[in-house]
């Protein structure tokens, strides 16, 4: 090019990424998203939903995601009268032109060129080095759209790094995008500080997602663990789910971190026909528990309001201790404490046929003296920073579930709000609590709008990040899930979900989630993700990281994987 | 290495954008489609396509007669009556597409001149055919507002004429139906006709 030449029109050349483009942007706006046309080469077929795609505008870099796709025709008429199979040179001829794709993409976040240039991205007088404390801050929420026929890229591995980071002592790879082997970060720090949501339908790999999540939380030491273990498969090992053939025992987390998790049962019997080992055996009282308690049990007692009524007659004559003396009580006098209570007989004698099933529950012992209570043990694990499992055993009802944990869920509650306001008063580093996640199943029972806002669980969700506790919950039906809750939720990972309810569930509370939803309803049924919130910068895709040996050696903090004798099995160390 | 060829015609009539040139030879012209050549004194070479071919009476006014009759033998009826070669005349009109400058680069641009009348008309040389179609497809849009009535037609040849010079090129043909298709798309008729065309060209050879 001559110097006139180049007076006349900027050499941008040196903009462009290597390899060719995908297309172009052709119209759209900032709240409906931007509509990429396809370059000849390229058809719809070539995209999937949830890609990662890069546009190079003129002043800023886009990172976006594929939201959706179109066959779109430059005259009605061609679709009037197709050119048909018995002329495929005619449709070859016409694709692209007469007949076109085009992708939806909305634009998540921003680059400003002159600070990309600054973090090392190629200029014409060759690649710079990024500082390293230019990298992800510079990346803005979007607040412009790029020009016409800004060109569109598929993300390079740079971008990915760019926008997700790498991994660290914050940052931690959850999987891999869709089309790249690179890893994809979730920031760690971020997750600990608000209540979080793994969904999925049943065998979507919910419980694979949540464990290596968990994983991630307990080897960068960034906050407690407390798992209420509903199918006993976070603790030991449990089966993978790779067919019927090809089952064999995956190690929990007890395996992977050893004595720094403590693995608690309320059902003993089944740990040992298991044959795993537990850490120590959790009794409840009658005596412990509380009207909010068996409030929460409503649905699952089929408790009327008047039931509860007479559940607080009873408390004001006995006190504390009411429910045992409830049940302890003999049927045949239950008259004469509805005489003294004034209540109704019939409601007394059906709060008494209900609740006997608590009494009959093997854990539950009468009356739980302070040295017998193991719950103060595991808080303590808690507070010193190690990580706790709770299974359940045999015990999968949701009754005893949901008893269990909010009875504890309670205490820790409690403890925690004691915990910051003493550290709010003295402000000394060692008084900080230390930051705690509680991992409920099944959770919209405990977070359905009914019950949400009487438990602990429901102020946990809404308010306890300023207390150092958050929740999270694993659900495969997020819509049951209270919406002020929902919408309270950091960050969300989600596998498939299906249903309408369920997903417009997961897209609570975030802007901009309407065009996710197909990209949600698109996930493969196994080992995909959707990650979006407040731990990542901006919503992605990824295929789910194995549990696999290569996971179980990267879990395994430093000074235990130089001990590892090279060439052993990863996994035989893990079991030791 | 090109077989030498002959001039075919002279040029009789010109425009800006066209030009009449009458054969040589009775009912003998290029062919309908394909590519001539017209090379100015300054060196400079102006490319035509043949879009019509017309043989009538040289006096105007004068209608041509039949001269047979319905039972008459065969046999050609020009070796008969030989006076018709001196009473009849085949010209042929082109569309200029482009020129070639002495360096032999090809511009499918209108010429700043046309071609002057009586410069000779010839076949172009495989050579120059072949520059001229590396060049691109603009010439396409010159056709379409020549006001050719068989306008379709004449697309559908002059791409089948590049096609069968480039030894059956799919490539080739498939690019200049797209050429078309995006030349011609708020027109699917006249579109599906000239991609038809295209489809039988390559189903026939």
């Amino acid at each position: 090019m001559n110097d006139n030449a180049r007076k006349r029109r900027p050499d941008r050349t040196f903009r462009a990424p290597a390899g060719a483009p995908l297309g172009m942007i052709t119209r759209g706006s900032l709240l409906k998203g931007l509509q990429l046309r396809l370059e000849h080469g390229t058809t719809v077929e070539d995209m999937r939903v949830g890609r990662f795609v890069v546009i190079e505008g003129e002043e800023n870099r886009f990172f976006c995601l594929v939201t959706d796709m179109e066959l779109g025709a430059s005259n009605e008429r061609v679709l009037l009268d197709p050119p048909g199979l018995a002329h495929p040179l005619v449709a070859e001829m016409l694709r692209d032109i007469a007949t076109f794709g085009t992708v939806a993409i909305q634009p998540m976040l921003m680059l400003p060129r002159a600070v990309e240039d600054e973090m090392g991205w190629p200029t014409k007088a060759g690649r710079m080095p990024a500082p390293p404390d230019l990298v992800a801050p510079q990346l803005e929420p979007v607040r412009t759209i790029p020009v016409h026929f800004s060109p569109v890229y598929d993300a390079k591995e740079d971008d990915f790094a760019k926008v997700f980071g790498a991994e660290d002592a914050q940052h931690f790879a959850i999987g891999m995008p869709l089309n790249m082997d690179i890893p994809v970060c979730l920031d760690l720090e971020r997750i600990a500080e608000r209540s979080n949501g793994v969904f999925g339908k049943s065998g979507t790999g919910k419980s694979f997602l949540t464990r290596i999540l968990l994983a991630g939380m307990i080897s960068r030491d960034i906050a407690s663990t407390l798992v209420f273990d509903m199918h006993s498969e976070y603790g030991w090992g449990t089966q993978s789910e790779e067919g019927v053939g090809q089952r064999r025992v995956l190690p929990g987390l007890r395996h992977l971190f050893g004595a720094r998790v403590h693995v608690y049962t309320i059902d003993p019997e089944s740990s040992r026909s298991r044959g795993v080992a537990v850490d120590g055996e959790l009794q409840l009282g009658l005596n412990q528990i509380e009207i909010e308690d068996i409030a929460l049990l409503e649905d699952e007692l089929d408790f009327s309001s008047a039931m509860l009524d007479s559940c607080y007659l009873l408390r004001s004559m006995w006190g504390k201790d009411w429910l045992h003396q409830l049940l302890s009580s003999d049927p045949s006098a239950l008259a004469n404490v509805a005489e003294g209570i004034g209540g109704n007989r019939s409601s007394l004698a059906a709060v008494y046929r209900k609740l006997s099933q608590i009494r009959d529950m093997a854990f539950m012992k009468p009356c739980l003296a302070p040295n017998e209570d193991r719950v103060e043990e595991l808080i303590g694990w808690l507070e010193r920073g190690d990580h706790v499992v709770l299974e359940f055993g045999r015990f999968r009802r949701p009754l005893v579930y949901m008893l269990v944990a909010n009875i504890i869920t309670r205490r820790i509650y409690d403890l925690w709000v004691r915990k910051t306001e003493s550290y709010l008063l003295t402000k000394q580093a060692k008084d900080e609590p230390r930051r705690l996640m509680l991992v409920i199943e099944e959770a919209h029972k405990f977070l359905n709008p009914r019950v949400a806002k009487s438990t602990s669980f429901g102020t946990i969700a809404r308010e306890m990040r300023k207390y150092y506790v958050t929740l999270l919950v694993v659900d495969q039906r997020p819509s049951g899930i209270d919406p002020e809750v929902a919408s309270q939720l950091g960050t969300r990972l989600t596998a498939l979900l299906t249903e309408e309810n369920d997903i417009k569930a997961v897209f609570a509370g975030m802007s901009g989630g309407e065009h996710l939803k197909a990209v949600l309803a698109s996930l493969d049924s196994k080992k995909q993700a959707l990650i979006l919130g407040h731990a990542v910068p901006m919503p992605v895709v990824v295929r789910t990281r194995e549990y696999d040996d290569t996971f179980f050696a990267a879990m395994k903090p430093r000074d235990a994987a130089r001990r590892a004798t090279p060439g052993r099995d990863p996994l035989a160390d893990a079991f030791e | 290495m090109d077989e030498p060829i002959s001039a075919v015609g002279e040029v009789i009539a010109v425009t800006t954008a066209s030009f009449v040139a009458q054969s040589y030879r009775l009912n003998e012209s290029p062919a309908y489609g394909s590519l001539v050549l017209t090379h100015g004194p300054d060196g400079r070479s102006h490319y035509g396509l043949c879009s019509g071919i017309e043989t009538s009476g040289i006096e105007p006014g004068r209608h041509t007669m039949a001269w047979g009759n319905a039972d008459e033998a065969a046999g050609d009826i020009y070796a008969r009556q030989p006076q018709l070669a001196h009473v009849l005349r085949t010209t042929f009109s082109c569309v200029v597409l482009g020129y070639s400058d002495p360096d032999g680069v090809v511009v499918q641009r209108m010429p700043p001149q046309p071609p002057r009348v009586h410069e000779r008309v010839w076949a172009a040389s495989r050579t120059e055919a072949e520059a001229f179609f590396a060049s691109g497809f603009a010439y396409l849009r010159f056709l379409l507002r020549s006001g050719v009535e068989t306008v379709e037609d004449l697309i559908a040849a002059s791409i089948g004429f590049g096609y069968h010079l480039r030894g059956g090129d799919y490539a080739f043909l498939v690019g200049a139906g797209r050429f078309v298709a995006s030349l011609l798309a708020d027109d699917h008729d006249r579109l599906t006709a000239v991609l038809e065309l295209l489809a039988a060209t390559e189903e026939g050879s």
